[in-house]
């Protein structure tokens, strides 16, 4: 097996940097990946950035912007809250896609009548489920990756040696 | 068998993030991109450095491993389920 096949190439080990750990932690719930990018640990955050994004954009793909509510799906939202970008499309939803921001959950107006709809339409059924799953498993693994950027943050890149003999102590 | 004429209509008035996509009956199929993408950030954070060999190796092994657990745990509830009936 070579070097890169191990995932052993020559990228420089990162010195812990406490002081600026919100600042990724921030970039990171604004933009998964963007943390790890700025650490200078470009290939590690393309991945986790496509990845949750990819993800993200799959949940809305499959159900519609209507599956990130946190009226609706109060519970699910929850999970949602990590990712950045669903938070502000959760916002932008309400404030400028509904017919009726003000009705109440659970009312006829709330989810759009034919006579006044809202500009997208609600989904009901598997792909509700499945778009809610996909953008709140997002949320969920980017909170996984805020775990990480604290970790680098504060000990900086350690050696697997250097990890395992901590995990020992 | 796909209708061709039939895929053509709802696919011309689907409008993409705004309309649900009608994945009723292939709903299924949609926990192996999920799987997939756990898996992919996982090893993205465990591996020392991730390169393309590697990663694709480890999260397509570690992605197997999750499809096949959650297969075996549906086989034992449906057995429960239905065969004992629990």
């Amino acid at each position: 097996m070579t070097k890169s096949q191990a995932g052993q190439t020559s990228e420089k080990k990162l010195p812990p940097q406490p002081a600026m750990v919100p600042i990724y932690l921030g970039l990171t719930w604004l933009c998964p990946g963007l943390g790890h990018v700025l650490m200078g640990d470009v290939r590690r955050g393309l991945i986790l950035g496509i990845t949750i994004w990819g993800l993200f954009l799959s949940g809305l793909l499959i159900g519609g912007v209507g599956v990130v509510d946190s009226k609706l799906n109060r519970a699910w939202f929850l999970g949602q809250l990590s990712n950045g970008p669903a938070v502000v499309l959760s916002v932008v939803r309400a404030k400028t896609m509904m017919a009726n921001p003000n009705a109440k959950v659970g009312s006829d107006g709330y989810l759009g009548t034919p006579e006044v709809p809202n500009d997208y339409e609600p989904s009901f059924g598997r792909p509700n489920e499945i778009g809610i799953l996909y953008t709140a498993l997002a949320g969920l693994l980017n909170l996984f990756i805020f775990y990480d950027v604290f970790d680098r943050g504060i000990y900086g890149y350690r050696e697997p040696q250097e990890s395992a003999e901590e995990a020992r102590a | 068998m796909i209708n061709l004429g039939e895929l053509m209509s709802v696919t011309l008035a689907w409008r993409p993030f705004l309309d649900p996509m009608p994945i009723d009956r292939y709903w299924l199929l949609l926990i192996f991109p999920l799987v997939l993408a756990i898996a992919v950030v996982y090893k993205a954070v465990k591996i020392p450095q991730p390169g393309l060999a590697v990663m694709t190796v480890q999260s397509l092994k570690l992605a197997g491993q999750i499809v096949g657990v959650l297969a075996g745990a549906a086989a034992v509830l449906l057995f429960l389920t239905e065969i004992i009936g629990l």
